[in-house]
Order: C-alpha cells, then structure tokens, then sequence
C-alpha cells in the first residue's frame, strides 16, 4: 500500500513558521512603506505644516534643534520621536528641513493608527478624534 | 511489501497544508487591511465632490451591512460550490468595488461600489471564508493553530495597510490610491486557488465529513443549544469590541485623557490583537475553546470594570488597552473552532457564517447604543457597564456548551 501524501503540514514547527511569515510580511510591507514615502516626499519650496521624518533613534533634542534651525516650529511628536509635526510658513521650509538632517518630508497626515473589528471604523484625517484635534 | 510500497506521493508545493495557510493568511491580511484603509477616503472623496460627509459614511455603513448579510450566504455557497470558487468570485467584486470607488462621482455610484460590491467582496474573500477553509483542508491537530494564524494574519492587516493607505494618498492622491489598493487586492483571486475543498472538485478534505441535506444539517444546527449558545456569546463580542472601537476616543476625550494617547491606544489593542489572536489559536488545540472562551470573556469583563472605575491616565488607558488587545480577535479561532468541533467541516463556512452575523448585530448594537446612551445621558457610563454584564453572561452562556461532535454529524466508515 503507498503511504499518505506528505504534508509538510504536519511536520512544520508551527512558532517558527508564523514568525517566519510575519517577518516576511513585515519586509514587503515596509519595502512598499519606502517607496511610498519617497513618493510622498514634499518638494523643496514647500512650506506649512509638515511631517518631518528622523532617522530611528534620533534625539527628541536634535530633531527639535534641526526644525528650528530650518525656521520652523515644532507642533508635536509621533511614533516615539521618529517623527515630528512642523510648521514653517517661509517657502523652502521642506527643503531647509531635508538638509539640516530629516530623512523625509511629508504633507501632514494623521499617523494616528487604524482599527477595525470586525467590522471597519478607520477615522478620516479630518475626524473629530484624530491627532489634528489639537493642532492651533 | 515491495519497495514500491514504501514510496511516499509527494503533492504539488501548491497542495501542500504550508502553501494553503500561506494563501490564506495573505487573503485575510490583504482584505481586512484594504478594508481598514477605507475611512482614510472619507475625507478626499468628500472635498473632490463637494458632497456632505453622510455620503461616504453611508456607502461604508452598506459596506458592513452587505458584508454581515452576505456572509452566511457565501458559507452556504462556499459549502456548496467550494471555497475557491467563492473567493474567487468574492476577490473579484472586491477589487471592482475598490477601483470602481476611485471613479464614482455620484453617491449612488458609491453606494453601489464602495457599498454593495466591497461588502459582497468582504463577504466572499475575507477571514471567515478563509479560516472554514482552513478548518477543511488543515490537520485537526494543526486546524486550530491555522485559524488563530489566519486570524493573526487579517489583524496584521489592519494595523499595517492603514499607514500604506496613508503614504498612497499622500504620494500618488486618492483616486491612484485606490487603484493601487485594488491592484493589491486583485491578489485575493490569484490565491484563492490554493484553498480549493472537495465542493471545488479537489477531493482534499483533510477529515472524512458525514454527508446530510444542507436543510437537514442546519436543522439539526439550530436545534442544538450548543450552537444557539454559541452564537448567543459571539453577539458579545461585536457587542463590546464595535463599542470600544468607535467610542473609546471619544469617551478618553471626555475624561480629559489626551486624544494621542487614544491614537496609541488603539494602536496598542492592534499590535496586541496580533499576539491575542494567534495565541488563542495555538491554546484551541490544546485546552477547552470553551473554557477559554469563557476565560477570555470574564476577561474582558474584568479589564472594561476596573478601567472604568479607576481614574484614567495614560497609562491605565495603555495597560488597558493592550489587555483588550490580547483578547480582541482572540475569540474568532475559538468560535469557529468550537463549531468545526460540534458539526464538522461539511457546512463549516454556513454554520459559522451564521455565528459571523450574530456578531456583527451585536457590533451595530455595541456602535449605537453607546452613541444613544451619550446623547442622553451625556457619558458613556450605562453603555461600559452593559459591556460588563454582557461579558458575565457571555462567559456563563459558554460553560454548558458540549465540546464535543454532535452524534447525528458523527462520519461512520
């Protein structure tokens, strides 16, 4: 009689396959997060308020010094310090940011997390709730 | 015995259980995380038409309606024409609901596509078809491991398409957006093949299934108070988890707490779903679903009374959160696991598809009484103390519930 078809399945080390697959997530996702945000980088005369994005494990002191150098005014921190909310209302502020040290320059979205359920309750940017709440 | 005996059949990689729960965990994490990034349309789509914001919310509100209707509906489809077929189809509408989106100029152009076809998408090609599948095609011993994965999978999706959504608006504008969600979303038909049962022609089912009349089998269903009451404990979690959604910031608002700190909260209970989710899949296999159901909604009930009866900072709104986190989901692998338990896998995707329902009426409940009970009352005290008592009776509508195959759906030979 033949045996069972194999199934890996079976034999699979359940933990390490799920860490596995989430790492693999992750990566292609922040592969896409990059390009998006490259794409999204706001042109040197830009000025308003402004996501400026700092290499991980940037000083909270030095972003807020490079922000003010490039003649702006810090609003807020996001995501622990790796981003900041700015605003500068000379044209060129974007650029003037890019080159005292942020990695990235955005227009201002709400980086303020998504959930759902299991049914869907994602906020707009202009909700009542999302971070721009507080903004002057 | 000849040497041929001993010769293993090797299947095709895309036959293979790793390859199935592969395509499955991308097909939950792709449709909840387009689905998430929805709200973020709101906003764009309102301004580029000059339309009122009731517009959008409307054909949203469609969505979740159409989707929570069409559920047990593409279960009993999904039992009766396989689960492939459905998702395919389901990844279809999806992803013409989603380009169609970027191009509906009037709001019944995006009732129809933001509404009726992403609902019926959701309804065909989302977790609650993919973890049936799951239970259908993977081992028992890995079966409820594979759903708190596939679970997991829909949770990360979430949390991760939303700031992707975020970067396309920003980079590309709204309508590229959307096509770019939808062109990802066009992946739902691709994979949906590796999920094929025996209803689709495969002849894979992993466990020999007794075979009844569909309207038998859901008589039988009904008829069991095992069932009843497991759709009865799945009301509170839509129940509580749609609440909290939709009313936490609000209610942090109210209490002074700062509304960044609700931004992290839900980030918190997202990040934690994650781990919730896929470790109460990898406990199903090995404990009571039931006892840890009733665990997980005692809880629940436990985490939302001493929240509310301590004054709030930010960081009991954080531990809270990340409690909450934990048993979000957590309920979805072991509920629909108790129901392969009791009836099988043969109506699998309709049975649970029912239970589904039961939770998103409890979801719609959960969303508008905490807005009625806040108008009338001016706080959302009445409304967190229902969570309370609705976590209580959930936990106590658990403990009956037999865990075992219901003898009329026993495979004999």
């Amino acid at each position: 009689m033949a045996h069972q078809p194999k199934d890996n399945g079976d034999t699979i080390r359940p933990h390490r396959f799920a860490l596995l697959l989430f790492i693999t997530i992750l990566l292609t996702w922040g592969t896409f997060m990059v390009f998006a945000i490259r794409a999204a980088n706001l042109s040197d005369e830009t000025a308003g308020t402004v996501f400026a994005i700092f290499a991980p494990g940037t000083s909270g002191a030095t972003a807020l010094s490079t922000i003010i150098r490039a003649g702006g005014l810090p609003i807020r921190q996001n995501l622990g310090g790796m981003v900041w909310t700015a605003h500068g209302t000379a044209p060129g502020f974007a650029g003037r940011l890019r080159r005292q040290g942020a990695m990235a320059v955005l227009d201002e979205f709400p980086f303020s997390p998504q959930l759902g359920g299991c049914i869907v309750y994602a906020k707009s940017p202009r909700s009542p709730y999302s971070l721009r709440r507080n903004l002057p | 015995m000849t040497s041929s005996t001993h010769t293993a059949v090797r299947r095709p990689f895309w036959r293979d259980p790793l390859f199935i729960i592969i395509a499955g965990c991308l097909i939950s994490l792709i449709s909840f995380g387009v689905r998430a990034t929805y709200g973020l349309f709101n906003d764009p789509i309102t301004i580029a038409y000059g339309w009122n914001r009731e517009v959008f919310a409307f054909a949203v509100a469609i969505q979740n309606l159409v989707w929570g209707i069409g559920q047990p509906l593409a279960g009993v489809v999904a039992d009766r024409y396989g689960t492939a077929r459905v998702l395919i189809a389901g990844g279809v509408l999806y992803v013409a609901g989603v380009a169609l989106t970027a191009v509906s100029a009037t709001p019944l152009a995006m009732t129809l596509s933001a509404g009726v076809l992403v609902g019926l998408g959701l309804s065909g090609a989302s977790m609650g078809i993919v973890i049936t599948a799951f239970g259908k095609l993977v081992s028992e011993e890995r079966r409820s491991w594979a759903m708190g994965l596939g679970t997991a999978a829909g949770s990360a999706g979430q949390l991760l398409f939303a700031p992707l959504g975020q970067a396309f608006i920003s980079a590309y504008g709204w309508q590229t957006a959307l096509l770019l969600l939808a062109a990802s979303a066009a992946l739902l038909p691709l994979l949906a093949g590796a999920l094929k049962t025996r209803s689709d022609g495969s002849g894979r089912e992993r466990v020999p299934e007794i075979e009844m009349p569909f309207t038998h089998a859901m008589r039988l269903a009904f008829g069991h108070s095992s069932y009843l009451l497991l759709i009865a404990g799945f009301f509170v979690c839509g129940f509580q988890l749609a609440f909290i959604t939709v009313h936490l910031p609000p209610y942090l608002a109210s209490v002074g707490v700062d509304v960044s700190i609700a931004a992290w909260a839900i980030a918190m209970i997202g990040l934690f779903n994650i781990v919730g989710s896929y470790g109460a899949g990898v406990l199903g296999g090995r404990r009571s679903k039931r006892y840890l159901l009733s665990w997980l909604y005692i809880g629940r009930a436990a985490a939302i009374a001493i929240f509310i009866s301590i004054p709030q900072t930010p960081t009991t709104v954080l531990v809270f959160a990340a409690i909450m986190g934990l048993m979000w989901l957590s309920t979805v692998p072991l509920t629909s696991g108790l129901v392969a338990v009791m009836f099988g896998t043969r109506y699998l995707s309709t049975l649970f598809g029912v239970v589904f329902l039961s939770h998103q009426v409890g979801s719609f409940l959960g969303v508008w009484l905490g807005g009625i009970m806040f108008d009338r009352f001016g706080n959302y005290d009445l409304v967190w103390w229902a969570a309370v008592a609705l976590g209580l009776f959930a936990a106590i509508v658990h403990l009956p519930i037999v865990e075992t195959r219901v003898q009329r759906f026993v495979a004999t030979g």
